[in-house]
C-alpha cells in the first residue's frame, strides 16, 4: 500500500455520491484489500443501531466499538456476542457510564427521540482518566431523512487543565419525492480547546459543552449549505426568473451598494 | 450476486459529479496502481459517462454537445446550432471542427431564444433527427467552480415522437468544502401530444414548473424534515447545564410528566 493510493480513495469518496458511502466503502476495500483497515477506520459512514441483550436499550455501532463481527454494548460494557475485544479501564468505564448517561439527556433535548451511545478508550499505561480517547455518536431517522453525529476526540490533562481534540462529522440525508430530490452528505469540523478540569467527571461537562457547541456550529454550516448554497447553484444553471431578469437584480444591487 | 470489482469501477465512473470525471479517473488509476487491464476495459465506461451527460464541448467560440444523438460516427459529431461537423478526442476531450453538417430544424431558432433566456452559464441547446424520424432536444448547463469547491449541472433530454414530447430533467449538484454534499433531482416529463412549433414551449413551460417545484422541495425539507431531525436549541431555550446537576433535566421532566397525570 502507498500513501497516494490511500489518498486517492479519500479522494474518491469525497466526490462520488455520499449517499452510496458505505457501498463505495466496500467496493474499494475489495478493490485495494491492503487499504481496508485504513480506510474503514477513518471513513465516516452512518451508524448501525443494535439493541442491548441485558439492557433492551438500543445502542449505535461503528468501527470503533467493533471487535469481529461483535459490537460493545455501552449500557451493559459487553460484546455482543461476547469476545475478549479491548474494554476501557474500571475508572475509565466509570467514566464512560456517565458520559453514555449525560448524552442520552442531550440526545433527548435536542433529538427528541433517536439513539445516543459514548465509547471511550485507554490511551498509554495502566488506569488513567487523565489521557484518553472516545466518540460521541447520535443518530436520528425519519420516514424520509437522518442525522448521524460522529464526534472523535482525545483527552489530555496538564496541571489541571484539559486538552481536547475533537472531529466532528456530521452525514445528513434528505429526500423528498416529486419531484425527486435528494440532497445528502457530510460536513466535517476540528476544533480544539482548553477546559479547567478538577476532577475526572469534569471531562465528561467539558466534553459536553464542546460537543454541543460544535453540532450548533454544523447544523448552521449545513443549512447554509444544503439549503443556501446548494439551491444557488441550482439557480447559476437554469435562471428561474430569466438570465436578464437575473442580471438586471444584480446591476439594482450594485447600484445600491454603491449607493451604502 | 456480489459485483465484480470491475463492475464497481464502472459505478464510480458513471457516479462521478459534474466537471470532475477526469479527477475521478485519476484516482481510480492510483487506487488500482495503473493496472492496464483494468484501465483499459474501464475506457468505454469512460465514453458512455461522457456520452450519458451530453458533455459540453468548445467549438471555435461557440458550445456544443457531446451525445449518442449528435454521434454521426465514434469520434465524429454535429452541432445543429452552427451546422457544423467536428472530431472529438475521448481522451483530451478536444473538438476540432471538421466541415459542414446541413442542419436546418426550424425548432432551432426557437430553443436558442428559450436557452439564452433561461441558461446562463457554460452549455448549448441542440435539436438532433433520429434514424427512426424522432427528434431528440437536448439542453445542458453547467457550472464549475472547483476554487470555491462546487461544480453544478442542469441537463435535460426530450424525445419528439409521432407528434408526441417526453423527456428527463436532471439537476446535479456537487458541493465539496469540508465534506461532500451532493444533490440530485431527476423528473420525467411527459407533454402529451404537441405541434411542431409548439416543442419550445411546451419545454419551457414544463422546465419552469419542474424548478418551481424543485424550490419548494427545497423549502420543505428545510421546513419540516430538517428541523425535525435537530432542534437549534431546547425547548427550554436555552443551553444544557452540563456537570453533576444534568441528571435534574431527567428528574424535570419526570415531575412534569407526574404533574401532568394529576
Amino acid at each position: 500500500m502507498s500513501d497516494e493510493q490511500y489518498d486517492a480513495a479519500l479522494s474518491l469518496l469525497r466526490r462520488l455520491d455520499p449517499k452510496n458511502v458505505s457501498v463505495n466503502l466496500n467496493s474499494l476495500c475489495k478493490i485495494a484489500p491492503e487499504l481496508a483497515e485504513d480506510l474503514l477506520s477513518s471513513v465516516d459512514q452512518p451508524l448501525g443501531v443494535k439493541t442491548c441483550k441485558s439492557t433492551k436499550k438500543e445502542y449505535l455501532t461503528c468501527d470503533y466499538n467493533r471487535d469481529g463481527d461483535s459490537f460493545r454494548s455501552p449500557w451493559s460494557g459487553d460484546y455482543e456476542p461476547a469476545t475478549d475485544g479491548p474494554t476501557p479501564s474500571a475508572a475509565l468505564r466509570k467514566l464512560e457510564v456517565l458520559a453514555n448517561d449525560s448524552f442520552d439527556i442531550y440526545r433527548d433535548l435536542y433529538y427528541e427521540g433517536g439513539v445516543s451511545s459514548v465509547y471511550l478508550w485507554d490511551q498509554g499505561e495502566g488506569d488513567n482518566t487523565n489521557s484518553f480517547a472516545g466518540v460521541v455518536l447520535l443518530k436520528k431517522t425519519s420516514p424520509s431523512s437522518s442525522w448521524d453525529s460522529i464526534h472523535v476526540f482525545e483527552v489530555e490533562t496538564s496541571r489541571g487543565e484539559g486538552i481536547y481534540r475533537v472531529t466532528s462529522t456530521v452525514i445528513l440525508d434528505l429526500g423528498s419525492k416529486s419531484p425527486k430530490l435528494g440532497l445528502s452528505g457530510n460536513l466535517t469540523r476540528q476544533t480544539e480547546r482548553e477546559m479547567a478540569v478538577d476532577e475526572p467527571s469534569q471531562h465528561i461537562a467539558n466534553l459536553g459543552s464542546i460537543v454541543e457547541d460544535v453540532e450548533s456550529k454544523l447544523r448552521n454550516q449545513l443549512q447554509e449549505v444544503y439549503f443556501g448554497k446548494a439551491r444557488d447553484i441550482v439557480g447559476q444553471v437554469r435562471s428561474l426568473g430569466g438570465v436578464e431578469d437575473a442580471k438586471q437584480k444584480q446591476r439594482q444591487e450594485e447600484v445600491i451598494k454603491g449607493l451604502q | 450476486m456480489s459485483r465484480s470489482n470491475q463492475e464497481a469501477l464502472a459505478d464510480f465512473v458513471a457516479d462521478a459529479p459534474p466537471g470532475e470525471l477526469n479527477q475521478v479517473v485519476e484516482a481510480i488509476s492510483t487506487v488500482v496502481d495503473g493496472n492496464s487491464s483494468i484501465l483499459s476495459k474501464l475506457e468505454t465506461d469512460v465514453h458512455n459517462k461522457i456520452l450519458d451527460q451530453c458533455m459540453v464541448v468548445s467549438l471555435g467560440k461557440s458550445k456544443s454537445l457531446v451525445s449518442k444523438y449528435n454521434q454521426l460516427s465514434k469520434d465524429t459529431f454535429y452541432d445543429s446550432q452552427s451546422g457544423q461537423k467536428f472530431e472529438f478526442d475521448f481522451d483530451t476531450k478536444k473538438a476540432t471542427p471538421s466541415g459542414s453538417h446541413g442542419s436546418d430544424s426550424p425548432i432551432q431558432g426557437a430553443l436558442d431564444k428559450y436557452f439564452s433566456a433561461h441558461f446562463p452559464s457554460e452549455g448549448a441547446a441542440g435539436v438532433f433527427p433520429q434514424d427512426d424520424g424522432s427528434i431528440a432536444l437536448v439542453l445542458v448547463d453547467g457550472k464549475y467552480n472547483p476554487a470555491n469547491y462546487w461544480n453544478g449541472k442542469w441537463r435535460s433530454v426530450y424525445i419528439f415522437e409521432s407528434g408526441s414530447l417526453s423527456g428527463t430533467i436532471d439537476v446535479d449538484v456537487h458541493y465539496y468544502e469540508d465534506g461532500n454534499v451532493r444533490l440530485k433531482s431527476s423528473e420525467k416529463v411527459d407533454l402529451g401530444s404537441v405541434s411542431e412549433s409548439d416543442i419550445v414551449d411546451a419545454i419551457s413551460k414544463a422546465e419552469q414548473q419542474f424548478q418551481e417545484k424543485l424550490n419548494k422541495s427545497f423549502n420543505g425539507l428545510n421546513e419540516d424534515s430538517f428541523k425535525a431531525l435537530r432542534r437549534q436549541l431546547p425547548v427550554t431555550r436555552s443551553k444544557i447545564n452540563w456537570g453533576k446537576s444534568i441528571s435534574n433535566y431527567r428528574l424535570g421532566k419526570d415531575i412534569n410528566v407526574g404533574g401532568g397525570r394529576e
